[in-house]
């Protein structure tokens, strides 16, 4: 049995994963995995960074659970002012839905925006959780920097690398469905 | 809050870490360090693959713990027939006295001595433990190779780099 109260979800942005459409099928698999990982080792709190790509994944994840009825607090870190104000309308339209969707915002710094705030946010949410999950593939980058800190800290990592996120076609009743799949290679 | 009940742990044997004499202080320090994960996340049963290195300075860091009167449930997972067969007097003498102390020793294969049999005990280790201890310097080999399946079965990881263990 293991039991995990707060974790953090670290990760790259889209241009490391899957590109900038979420309705890209590789993105609704990692959703999935990130919700059984939330609801099978019974975590009660998620701090995200709300960044573009893996933070804004796992914050549509834990929406998913708590609109199902799941007792989940979602807690935003955002690094600081105007965090989404580069982005693209639709993109800010999402930002702020999930924002409206989250029990807690927390402004971890007041600052402009800064790359390096980004680095201060991400130590912040670290240190306040039990656990990392890193949606990670295993280069060098601030995802890195995060693994390390984490691993520092002599918490717990729960690494996903995103190359073994596999959706699997499968013909099924008749239809070509997407099926979920997770493959060891 | 975050508690284990069952850890594993995967790590080097000597010649990727410090010295042969485990007495060694960067061992005593990462033996400390160990105790400390195991109390602090409330750890009630571990498996240790009882290799020579990290594997026994684990057990040996479980075997201090239950001596404080803590309980904890030490099983020693034996990858193969005569494990220590090839070791110098010393050491089976030692890994004797470790495996005296375990609560419950496991023959994970009844073959004889083949490195592949290891990768197996691993497996076992991973798939009986809700989380995995790994003192690894992030090469490839036996440990790299438990880490990637730990990762594969989403189990959480806590990862310690022997190189930045300080002895000041």
């Amino acid at each position: 049995m293991l039991f995990i109260d707060a974790l953090c979800v670290v990760g790259h942005k889209p241009d490391k994963l899957w590109g900038y459409d979420i309705a890209e099928p590789h993105y609704d698999v990692l959703k999935e995995i990130v919700k059984s990982v939330i609801t099978s080792y019974g975590i009660k709190r998620v701090y995200v960074g709300m960044e573009l790509g893996a933070g804004q994944l796992c914050a549509q994840a834990c929406v998913d659970l708590k609109l199902t009825g799941l007792q989940l607090e979602l807690i935003a870190a955002i690094p600081c002012q105007n965090h989404s104000c580069k982005w693209p309308e639709s993109a800010q339209n999402y930002y702020n839905y999930l924002l409206a969707m989250c029990d807690q915002k927390i402004l971890v710094s007041d600052a402009p925006y800064n790359t390096y705030l980004m680095q201060v946010r991400n130590q912040y949410i670290i240190d306040n959780s039990d656990a990392t999950l890193a949606i990670w593939d295993g280069y060098a980058d601030e995802t890195a920097d995060c693994v390390e800190y984490t691993a520092g800290k002599l918490k717990p990592i729960i690494r996903l690398e995103p190359k073994k996120i596999i959706v699997q076609p499968v013909f099924d009743a008749g239809i070509l469905n997407e099926k979920v799949f997770v493959t060891e290679d | 809050m975050l508690f284990i009940d069952t850890l594993c742990v995967t790590g080097h044997r000597q010649d990727k870490l410090w010295v042969y004499d485990m007495n060694e202080k960067h061992y005593q320090a990462l033996k400390e360090i160990i105790k400390s994960i195991i109390i602090s996340y409330g750890v009630r049963r571990v498996y240790v693959g009882m290799a020579l290195g990290i594997d026994q300075l684990f057990a040996q860091a479980c075997v201090e713990i239950k001596l404080t009167g803590r309980p904890l449930e030490l099983i020693a997972a034996i990858p193969c027939q005569n494990q220590e067969c090839k070791w110098n007097k010393d050491s089976q003498n030692y890994y004797r006295y470790l495996l005296s102390m375990c609560d419950q020793k496991i023959l994970v294969t009844d073959a004889p001595y083949k490195p592949y049999l290891m990768q197996i005990r691993n497996k076992f280790m991973v798939d009986n433990s809700d989380a995995v201890l790994a003192i690894w310097d992030g090469s490839s080999g036996g440990t790299g190779n438990c880490v990637g399946y730990a990762e594969d079965k989403i189990k959480p990881i806590i990862r310690i780099e022997p190189s930045k263990i300080n002895v000041a």
